[in-house]
Formats: structure tokens, C-alpha cells, sequence
């Protein structure tokens, strides 16, 4: 017997032989139940079957859930990194807690004419630490930097923190006055 | 077979008539779907699946054309759908034990039908090889006994696209039966 005889005798055989199939009226049962039951019997779809479920090809669909997924994680990302960035210039722009101090001096000046925070009286001496003396004067460093750059326009003044007579934290505002 | 008169009534809306379609129809869908899938639970659930679409679908029918051929390509195409997706299960796969059946089976007196069983193990042994479509169009061709202008009607392919189908599952199943029955 050649191949195709075998495979016609084979055909013949799978053609005679009907698949038997008990239990129609079960069957109909539970189409009825399905269908006056919405939702019932269905399987939610998987999650990238929800996004990508135009696709028919499985692995298609979880590799563009993960490029989605990196994409949003890599966005979210530079949003927090680019927000830390912000927030550090600003740090560094405004280095005494909204403090504006007109000249890089005038935190000395202030030292000397108003004391320490604690009294707030003049006194003969005063003490001031190290770091406390290197922060100061990098503070105002930093001040006459950013006045170089920006420059100590009328409107900008008006509209920097601490200027104002009701700010709280930098009160002793002094105006026209040089050390 | 299902009248004009039942679908119509069906696509009224009568629940009964569409009890009495579904019980009428599931065999035919079955035989069908089994012999796609190669599993009774598998073909039990796809022809639940089908008839719920056929519900959802009945609407757009037109009662004039062949409900047969309708059902079959709702049938098929889910069927496509579960081959998709059971593509890499390992239950899908019988090894050898298909083949040995065929041999045996070739060997003796073939005029005693198969069951069940028997006939998944070897439609599936005989078309592991083959694609969705292919297995599809074979089925429906060489199994069913479905003329092309059906399948492709069923299918929504080309009768180009039939032949050439069903040109290379013959030829894969060919090369089967050289390598494993001498």
C-alpha cells in the first residue's frame, strides 16, 4: 500500500466515524442561562487583553503591554527627578527660607543692628559658629549670584517672598539702606 | 435542520424557539468543533460560546440564507480562537501514542468507527503540524466533505487561499505518514 492509498483508507475511516455528542439539552440550558444572565460564564479578559486586544497574537500583545508599562514607568520617572531638580534650585535660589535680603551684606548688617534671633536686643558681643558663619557667607555668595543674573529689578523685588510687611519669616526687611 | 420559520421566530425574540435551534443545531456544531479542537470539553464550551454569539448575532441574519453555513463560520472562527490561544499548551501535543493507534488501526479491520477519543488522537496526530487555517480547511474539506465555495464562504477566504491550505496540509500529513507508518 503507497502513501496516498494509506492516507485515503485513513480519510475514509475519520469521514465514517461521526463525533457522538451527548447532552443538547444541558447545553441549551446553559446557552439560556448565559445569555439572560449578562456577564455570567464570561471570563474577564487578561489585562493586556483589555489594552492590546485588537491583536490576535499573544506575545505581540504582552510586549507592547510591557513597552506601555515602561514608557508610563520612565515618564513617571523624570516627572519625580525633574521635580527634585526644581525644588533644589529653588533651594539653592532662596537659601534663608524666603529671607530676601537686598544686599549680599545686609545679613551682617542685621546681625550687628538687631543681635541674635533669640533676644532680639543689641549686644556688645555675639557669638556665631563656624558652619554657622561659612553658611552665611555662602548664603550671601549665593545671593549676589543670583542678583548678577536676574538683577534686582523694581517688580522683581516687589514679587520675591519676604518682601512683603505681612511675611512672617523674613520680617526685618530694611529698604534703601547699605552696610 | 433549522426552518426559516424558527429563526424567525428566534430573531423575535422567542426563548423557547431558541431553546428548540440550540438543541437542533449543537450537534452538527459539535462535529465541527470537535474535530477541530480534538477535545470534547474544549468543543463543548466553543459551541456554548458559538450559540451565545448566535443569539447576540441573530439579529443581522437574513433568514434566506443557510443557517448551516452561518453557524459554521461562528463555530469555526471561535474554534480558530481556542487553537490561538492553546497554541503552547503541552496537553495539546500526543507524542507518539496517535501514531501508534494509526498503525495499529491500519493494520487491522477499518470499518469499525472510532470514538471519541481515538478520533482526537489521531486528527490530532495526523495535523499537529499544521497552522490554524490549514487545520480548518482540512477538517472542513477533507473530513466534512464541504466544497470550496463553503469554505471559503465560512472562512472568509479566497478559494487561492483554500487551495494553497489545503495543498500544504495534504503534504504535511503525507510526510507524516512516510516518517511514521512503513
Amino acid at each position: 500500500m503507497n502513501n496516498g492509498e494509506k492516507y485515503e483508507r485513513l480519510l475514509q475511516q475519520l469521514r465514517r466515524s461521526e463525533p457522538s455528542f451527548e447532552g443538547e439539552s444541558q447545553l441549551a440550558e446553559k446557552v439560556i442561562q448565559a445569555i439572560q444572565t449578562p456577564g455570567a460564564g464570561k471570563e474577564p479578559p487578561p489585562y493586556p487583553g483589555i489594552i492590546f486586544g485588537w491583536t490576535h497574537i499573544g506575545w505581540m500583545r504582552t510586549a507592547l503591554s510591557c513597552a506601555a508599562c515602561m514608557l508610563v514607568g520612565v515618564f513617571l520617572f523624570q516627572m519625580v527627578e525633574l521635580n527634585r531638580k526644581v525644588s533644589r534650585l529653588e533651594m539653592q535660589l532662596l537659601p534663608s527660607g524666603y529671607t530676601y535680603y537686598e544686599s549680599p551684606y545686609q545679613p551682617f548688617r542685621e546681625l550687628i543692628e538687631y543681635g541674635t534671633p533669640e533676644t532680639g536686643t543689641w549686644k556688645d558681643s555675639i557669638k556665631i559658629s563656624r558652619k554657622d558663619l561659612f553658611e552665611l557667607l555662602n548664603s550671601a555668595r549665593r545671593m549676589q549670584f543670583y542678583q548678577n543674573v536676574s538683577g534686582p529689578g523694581p517688580d522683581n523685588q516687589q514679587n520675591m517672598p519676604g518682601t512683603g510687611p505681612s511675611d512672617v519669616r523674613g520680617t526685618r526687611t530694611i529698604k534703601n539702606q547699605q552696610l | 435542520m433549522v426552518d426559516q420559520q424558527t429563526i424567525r421566530e428566534c430573531q423575535a425574540g422567542n426563548m423557547l424557539m431558541f431553546r428548540e435551534l440550540v438543541t437542533r443545531s449543537s450537534p452538527y456544531a459539535f462535529s465541527l468543533a470537535f474535530r477541530i479542537l480534538n477535545d470534547e470539553e474544549l468543543s463543548k464550551d466553543a459551541v456554548q460560546e458559538s450559540m451565545i454569539k448566535v443569539w447576540k448575532k441573530l439579529g443581522s441574519f437574513d433568514s434566506r440564507n443557510n443557517y448551516k453555513t452561518w453557524l459554521y463560520r461562528i463555530v469555526v472562527h471561535t474554534c480558530l480562537d481556542y487553537l490561538r490561544k492553546n497554541k503552547r499548551n503541552p496537553e495539546m501535543k500526543t507524542g507518539d501514542r496517535g501514531w501508534e493507534l494509526i498503525k495499529n488501526r491500519m493494520g487491522s479491520d477499518m470499518t469499525a468507527d472510532m470514538e471519541n477519543t481515538e478520533m482526537a488522537l489521531v486528527i490530532q496526530s495526523l495535523t499537529e503540524k499544521l497552522s490554524p487555517a490549514q487545520k480548518a480547511v482540512f477538517v472542513m474539506s477533507e473530513l466534512m466533505g464541504l466544497d470550496h465555495d463553503e469554505i471559503s464562504c465560512i472562512l472568509g477566504m479566497g478559494k487561492n487561499g483554500i487551495k494553497s491550505n489545503l495543498f500544504h496540509a495534504r503534504k504535511s500529513i503525507g510526510k507524516m505518514i512516510k516518517k511514521y507508518i512503513q
